[in-house]
C-alpha cells in the first residue's frame, strides 16, 4: 500500500529537480558564443522553393542574383561582375565573377544557365522580362530577350532566380538544398524557424566579419518586442512601433527607415460611388494621414503625399500636390458631383447611397485601427464606412468576383527594385493577380500607353520622362488612396556595429556587422 | 484494501485490464477517425480559395501569384470533388500514410513528429509542474480547511483560473524575462526556453487541481474509515498517510486527464506568445493556411494523446482501486 504514494513522491521529486536543472540550463545570450550573430525577424522559411522563400535566403546573405541593389536603389555588380546591352536591346551579355558555390564547386557560365533553366519558369518577376533563350558562352552567361525591356537589371534581382549550384536541385529541377554563392551558408536548419549560417570562407568578396548567424523567425511582433527588451537578440527586425520606446530603454538601438509599402485604400471604381475620379478625390481628401501615421503608426513622416515614399527617389516627385486633409474642399466636390446629403447625414445620388464596407485583415494590426479611423473621417463627408476584419485572401477574392466595395491593404512597392513591376501589375494589367492588391474596376489606356513605354525603354531620360507621367496620372486619378507609407523598425544590440538598413529589403548586409566580444 | 487489492490483480484480472486496454484502443482508432473526417469537413466548409491560401502560406501575400496558385490547385488536387479528396486521405491512411503538407510539403507524420516532441516535453513539464505546486498546496489546505492557507490559496486560485494564459504568461515573461532577466522571453532551444511557458501552463492546470486536491483530501478526512482508523490509535498524519492518499488519489487522477484538454488549449496560446514550435502553433498555422493534411493528422494526433491519457487515468483509478475492476469483469 505503501508503493503508490512512495512512487508518487519520487515522481515529483524527479520533476522538481528536472524543472530546476532546466532552469539552471543558459539562456542564448549566455549560451551563444560572442561569434555568433543572432537575428530576429518575423519570416519563417515554409519551403526551399525560391519562388515561395527567395527574399529570405537572399536577404540573410545565402543566395546571389547576377546583379544586386544599393540602399540607395542604384543597381550594382553582384555574380556578374560586368555586362554589355547590344544595340538592338535584345540581347545581355553578363561577364561572371570567379566565385564558387557552397558546396566547393565553381559558378561557370554552365552552372548559371542551369540554375536560370530550372528557376526561371518559376520566378516571381523575371519572367515577364520576356527572356526567350539563355546561353552560356565561355564566362559569359548570355540573355536574349523577345524584345527590349528597359528595368531588366532590376527585375534581375528577383531572388526568386538567385544562382544555385547544380546539386541544389533533384532530379525533377525542385530544390532541394539551398546551395548557394554569398557570403554565408547553410550550417543548419530547422525548418520552418530557424536557420544556422556558417561564413563561407571563399567567398568572392569580403568575407564575412562574423563567423555564424542563428537567423530566427518569430511570427508574433509582441514576442519579438519582448526579445529586443532581454536584449536576447542582436538585430531584431520588424519591431512594433509600440515597442520602440521599450527596446530603445532597455539598450537597445533604434534605426527606423521608411521603406517602400504604402498602406492602401483600395477602391472598386466599377461601383458608381467610386466611378468618378473627383469623388475619390473627395474621399481621399477626408483622410487625416497626419494624424493616424502620428497616432496609429507613431510616426508622423509616414503620412502619405503621394502613393510612393521618398525612399525611391526617383519614383517620388516634389511637384505632385501633396495629398492632404481638406474636409471643407471635399465635401465641396462632393456637392459639385451631384451627392447630396441626406437626412441621416450621409449622401445619395440616383439611389446610391454614397456608403461602402472595407475588407481587411489583423495580419497585419495597425490596419482595423485605421480602418476605425477612417470611418469617423469619412463620416464628416457624408461617407458611411462598414469595417470588415477577415483574411487578407478575402480581399483578392472580392476583386476577383466584384464584389468588393473598398479594401484596407498593403503593398510592396519593391519586390524588385524597381517599383514598375508593381505598378504594370496594379494598374496596368488586364487581370488581377492574387498578390497584388492593385486596381478594381478601373482602367486607364494612357498610363498602360507609359508603363509598355517605360518597360521597353532603354534610355534613361525618356524613362524618366514616363516615370513622371505614370506617377502623375496615378496621383490625379486615385483609383488606390494612399494612406500612410512604412517604416522598418530594427532594434539592434549595442554589441553590434556595422549594420546597415536597407530601405528596399533586398539584402539585410549581415556580412557586414561586426560583434564586440 | 490490501486484500481486495489481492483478490482482483492476480489471475483473471490481468485479462480484465488487457481487454479494457483492446477496447479503448479500438475506441480510441474510430474516435481519431471521427475526429480526422470532421477537420476535413469544417476546413472544406470555411469561405474561400484554399488553394490561394496556400500558395499564400508558402510564399507570402505579396508574392503570390495566379500561376502559383493555379499550380497548387492541380498538383495537389485541390481541383478534385470532395468526396475524392476525402477517399484519397483514407485510402493512403489505410496504407499508413498520412499524407504532406500542402504548404512545407513535407510527410505529415514528420512535422507531428517534429512538433510533438516539443508539446509532449512542455505538456509534461507543465503538468508535472502544476502537481509539484498543486499536490503539497492542496494537502495542507484540505488539512486546514478555512484557514488562511486555504482561504489565501483560494483566492489566488480564482484569479489564476479566471484569467487568460496569455495574460499569466505576459505577467511572467514581464518578471522573469524582461525585469529580473533571468529566463529569455522566447525560444525552444535550451532548457530554459521551457521554463516560462510550462509555468505559464502549470499555474493554469494548479489553480483548478489545488482545489480538486484540497476537497478531495477534506472529503477524505471526514471519512468514516478515517474516524475509525483514529479511534484505533492513529495519528491524524499517519490515518491519512494510510487511509486517506489512495481514496484522496481517485478524483485527483480523473480530473488530471480532464486537464489535459485544458492543457492542449493552452499550447495554443502558450506556444504563439513564446515562440515555441509545438503542436498547437502547427495546428493555428495549417488551419489558417487550409493544410487540410496536417489539420487532419493534427486531429488524429491530439484525439489519440486524449483517449490514451484517458485510458491512463482509468489505469490509474483501477490500480488505486481495484473493486472498480469487478463491474467489468462481469
Amino acid at each position: 500500500m505503501m508503493s503508490t504514494p512512495l512512487d508518487r513522491r519520487a515522481l515529483l521529486s524527479g520533476a522538481l529537480a528536472g524543472a530546476a536543472a532546466l532552469a539552471a540550463r543558459p539562456t542564448i545570450a549566455q549560451a551563444a558564443g560572442p561569434a555568433e550573430l543572432r537575428i530576429a525577424q518575423p519570416w519563417e522559411v515554409k519551403t526551399l522553393q525560391l519562388g515561395e522563400s527567395g527574399f529570405t535566403f537572399t536577404r540573410a546573405g545565402i543566395t546571389e542574383t547576377l546583379v544586386a541593389s544599393l540602399p540607395d536603389g542604384r543597381i550594382a555588380p553582384g555574380l556578374a561582375q560586368s555586362w554589355s546591352v547590344s544595340d538592338d536591346g535584345l540581347q545581355w551579355r553578363f561577364r561572371l565573377r570567379d566565385a564558387v558555390f557552397h558546396d566547393g564547386t565553381r559558378l561557370d557560365a554552365a552552372a548559371a544557365k542551369a540554375s536560370f533553366d530550372r528557376l526561371l519558369p518559376h520566378s516571381l518577376y523575371l519572367k515577364r522580362a520576356g527572356i526567350a533563350a539563355v546561353h552560356a558562352d565561355g564566362q559569359d552567361l548570355v540573355l536574349k530577350l523577345e524584345k527590349p525591356f528597359g528595368p531588366l537589371l532590376s527585375y534581375l534581382v528577383d531572388n526568386s532566380a538567385a544562382l544555385l549550384a547544380p546539386g541544389a536541385f533533384d532530379g525533377e529541377g525542385r530544390v532541394r538544398a539551398i546551395i548557394g554563392t554569398g557570403p554565408f551558408k547553410i550550417g543548419a536548419a530547422e525548418l520552418p524557424r530557424s536557420l544556422a549560417l556558417v561564413r563561407h570562407e571563399v567567398y568572392w568578396g569580403e568575407k564575412a566579419r562574423v563567423a555564424a548567424v542563428r537567423y530566427d523567425a518569430v511570427a508574433n511582433g509582441d514576442t519579438r518586442t519582448n526579445i529586443a527588451v532581454a536584449k536576447d537578440a542582436d538585430i531584431v527586425f520588424n519591431l512594433a512601433a509600440q515597442g520602440v520606446g521599450r527596446a530603445g530603454s532597455a539598450g537597445m538601438t533604434i534605426e527606423r527607415v521608411i521603406i517602400p509599402r504604402t498602406h492602401i485604400l483600395m477602391l472598386n471604381c466599377a461601383k458608381p460611388q467610386f466611378a468618378e475620379a473627383p469623388v475619390r478625390r473627395a474621399l481621399s481628401m477626408a483622410l487625416d494621414r497626419e494624424g493616424i501615421a502620428a497616432g496609429i503608426m507613431r510616426n508622423k513622416a509616414l503620412a502619405a503625399t503621394q502613393y510612393l515614399p521618398p525612399t525611391l527617389a526617383e519614383w517620388h516627385f516634389a511637384d505632385l500636390a501633396p495629398l492632404r486633409q481638406d474636409v471643407t474642399a471635399a465635401n465641396a466636390l462632393l456637392d459639385a458631383a451631384g451627392w447630396p446629403r441626406g437626412a441621416d447625414g450621409i449622401r445619395a445620388k440616383g439611389g446610391v447611397r454614397f456608403a461602402g464596407t472595407v475588407r481587411t485583415f489583423a495580419n497585419r494590426p495597425e490596419l482595423p485601427v485605421i480602418a476605425t479611423a477612417m470611418q469617423a473621417q469619412l463620416r464628416a463627408i457624408g461617407f458611411d464606412l462598414a469595417i470588415s476584419v477577415g483574411e487578407a485572401q478575402a480581399i483578392f477574392e472580392a476583386q476577383k468576383d466584384g464584389s468588393l466595395e473598398l479594401g484596407l491593404s498593403s503593398r510592396n512597392l519593391v519586390i524588385v527594385p524597381d517599383p514598375i513591376g508593381t505598378i504594370a501589375l496594379d494598374y496596368a494589367a488586364d487581370s488581377i493577380a492574387p498578390g497584388s492588391t492593385g486596381t478594381t474596376g478601373w482602367r486607364h489606356d494612357g498610363l498602360r500607353q507609359e508603363v509598355a513605354r517605360y518597360l521597353a525603354e532603354a534610355d534613361d531620360k525618356r524613362r524618366a520622362t514616363a516615370r513622371r507621367a505614370i506617377a502623375g496620372i496615378i496621383h490625379e486619378e486615385l483609383p488606390i488612396i494612399p494612406v500612410t507609407w512604412y517604416d522598418q523598425i530594427v532594434a539592434v544590440h549595442p554589441r553590434v556595429s556595422g549594420f546597415v538598413t536597407d530601405p528596399l529589403e533586398q539584402r539585410y548586409f549581415l556580412d557586414r556587422v561586426t560583434i564586440a566580444s | 484494501m490490501s486484500a481486495a487489492r489481492s483478490s482482483f490483480w492476480p489471475g483473471g484480472a490481468a485479462g480484465t485490464v488487457l481487454r479494457i486496454v483492446a477496447s479503448r484502443l479500438v475506441q480510441a482508432v474510430l474516435t481519431a477517425l471521427v475526429l480526422a473526417s470532421l477537420c476535413f469537413a469544417f476546413v472544406q466548409a470555411l469561405p474561400g480559395d484554399a488553394a490561394l491560401r496556400i500558395a499564400a502560406a508558402r510564399s507570402g501575400d505579396d508574392r503570390v501569384t495566379a500561376e502559383s496558385v493555379a499550380r497548387v490547385r492541380e498538383q495537389e488536387g485541390l481541383d478534385r470533388p470532395l468526396l475524392a479528396q476525402y477517399a484519397s486521405w483514407i485510402g493512403r491512411l489505410a496504407q499508413g500514410d498520412l499524407g504532406h503538407s500542402l504548404v512545407s510539403r513535407q510527410p505529415v507524420w514528420r512535422e507531428l513528429a517534429e512538433h510533438g516532441r516539443f508539446t509532449l516535453g512542455l505538456g509534461a513539464l507543465g503538468w508535472l509542474l502544476s502537481y509539484a505546486i498543486a499536490l503539497p498546496l492542496g494537502i495542507a489546505c484540505g488539512f486546514r480547511p478555512g484557514g488562511w492557507l486555504d482561504r489565501g490559496t483560494n483566492a489566488l486560485a480564482v484569479a489564476l483560473a479566471s484569467m487568460p494564459s496569455f495574460l499569466v504568461g505576459i505577467g511572467l515573461i514581464s518578471l522573469f524575462a524582461l525585469t529580473l532577466r533571468w529566463l529569455p522571453p522566447a525560444g525552444f532551444r535550451t532548457g530554459a526556453h521551457m521554463v516560462l511557458p510550462a509555468l505559464t501552463l502549470a499555474l493554469g492546470l494548479a489553480a483548478f487541481s489545488v482545489r480538486i486536491i484540497r476537497n478531495a483530501v477534506v472529503e477524505v478526512r471526514g471519512a468514516f474509515y478515517m474516524t475509525f482508523a483514529r479511534i484505533r490509535g492513529r495519528s491524524a498524519g499517519a490515518a491519512f498517510l494510510h487511509h486517506g492518499v489512495r481514496n484522496a488519489a481517485i478524483p485527483v487522477a480523473t480530473f488530471a486527464a480532464l486537464q489535459f484538454a485544458y492543457v492542449v488549449d493552452g499550447f495554443v496560446v502558450v506556444e504563439t506568445l513564446f515562440n515555441y514550435p509545438g503542436l498547437g502553433d502547427l495546428l493555428v498555422k495549417s488551419l489558417l493556411a487550409r493544410d487540410v493534411p496536417m489539420v487532419m493528422g493534427a486531429g488524429m494526433v491530439v484525439g489519440l494523446m486524449y483517449a490514451a491519457v484517458n485510458l491512463l487515468a482509468d489505469l490509474v483509478c483501477i490500480g488505486l482501486d481495484p473493486r472498480r475492476l469487478a463491474g467489468r469483469d462481469a
